[in-house]
């Protein structure tokens, strides 16, 4: 672990140089982590490539700022979670946004579903069902780690407001799960 | 097994299963990627140098600036010549009317303007002293100039300017004055 993590502070290293295939190393080792990061806010392929461009090109623009003090990894998932942010700001004015109550009534408060044996994919492609405004506030807050105040800059929404549609994002997830459980019994 | 699940067990679920995502990006990204990061790269490079070509441009262009300025400067002092000119004044006019050459008319049209006489008169004193070397009354005198450097001029002039006055007695006009400025 001591020895990958020396490993890695003298790729950056390198790559703070300019050094281009140090950033075809950086790049072969954290794009898939990158481009799974991308495809979890952009809910489409062609979207995730557009923000993994624009993000890698930033992460290599701004490496310099970098300390090796702070999790390379971490600080990768920022840019590209800034990128798609950025990205979903940039086209919310082009796409309806439904409110989460005409969507889904939530009937049973932290009811959950029966049996947590759900697989990545089958969490992904039920978060994806969220509306996108709150869909994007509990990636951020429930998977990423930011906090509600964050969240509110970073969306241009109210703190109030990011809270309360966390609060209704996991209502309606459980739900969903809980459904999507239920379907599975019965098969 | 129905579980009811609090907030922060479900977020935690939630966050686990995320823990290790991973994702292959096609190919052709990684092109992409690189190929506008060289871009990018060339793009800094053209403006560094372009700016070297801007620095430089504007030193020469402040260096030649700087050298204008200094030969202005150098160029102003043959201003006060004319100061200096007069002296040869009545010398010429004098020597001009006794010889009656061919450069005398020219000396005449200087008369007309007073201002230019004062340029022009340095010029043809030299023409005169010229002519007047010539003149084998003035040997010793021509001698005794070319024997002394350039600063005995004064000297010169004051010595020779009683001859003069007793000379033409009447025109004792410009003599003293114009050896007075130039000491």
């Amino acid at each position: 672990m001591r020895a990958m993590e020396a490993a890695d502070i003298h790729i950056i290293e390198r790559c703070k140089k300019g050094d281009s295939n140090a950033q075809r190393q950086v790049y072969a080792r954290y794009s898939s982590m990158m481009f799974a990061v991308a495809i979890r806010y952009t809910n489409a392929r062609v979207d995730a490539e557009d923000v993994m461009q624009e993000a890698w090109i930033k992460v290599f623009r701004h490496i310099k700022s970098f300390s090796e003090h702070n999790s390379f990894e971490g600080w990768l998932r920022r840019i590209v979670v800034n990128t798609a942010i950025t990205h979903y700001r940039r086209n919310q004015k082009h796409q309806f946004q439904l409110d989460i109550e005409e969507v889904h009534a939530t009937p049973n408060d932290f009811e959950a579903f029966k049996e947590i044996d759900f697989t990545k994919d089958e969490l992904a492609k039920a978060i994806a069902q969220l509306p996108k405004g709150y869909g994007m506030v509990f990636k951020l807050y429930v998977i990423d780690g930011f906090k509600h105040k964050e969240i509110a800059e970073q969306l241009g929404i109210d703190l109030n407001t990011s809270k309360s549609q966390l609060s209704r994002a996991r209502r309606y997830l459980q739900d969903v799960l809980h459904a999507m459980s239920q379907r599975a019994k019965k098969e | 097994m129905q579980k009811k699940m609090k907030n922060e067990e479900f977020d935690h679920y939630i966050q686990s299963q995320f823990a290790d995502e991973a994702i292959t990006p096609p190919q052709q990204i990684e092109g992409a990627i690189f190929a506008a990061m060289a871009k990018n790269s060339r793009r800094k490079k053209l403006g560094v140098i372009g700016t070297g070509i801007l620095v430089l441009g504007a030193l020469a262009y402040g260096v030649n600036g700087t050298m204008n300025t200094t030969r202005v400067v150098t160029e102003t002092p043959p201003v006060a010549v004319p100061v200096a000119a007069p002296v040869a004044m009545p010398v010429t006019l004098e020597v001009l009317d006794q010889e009656e050459q061919p450069i005398q008319k020219q000396e005449v049209h200087d008369d007309v303007l007073p201002a230019a006489a004062a340029a022009s008169a340095s010029i043809v004193l030299e023409d005169t002293d010229a002519v007047e070397n010539a003149r084998p009354d003035n040997l010793e005198a021509v001698a005794s100039r070319s024997v002394q450097p350039v600063v005995s001029n004064s000297q010169e002039n004051s010595q020779e300017l009683p001859a003069i006055l007793h000379e033409t007695d009447s025109e004792v006009w410009v003599m003293p004055a114009t050896v007075r400025v130039k000491e």
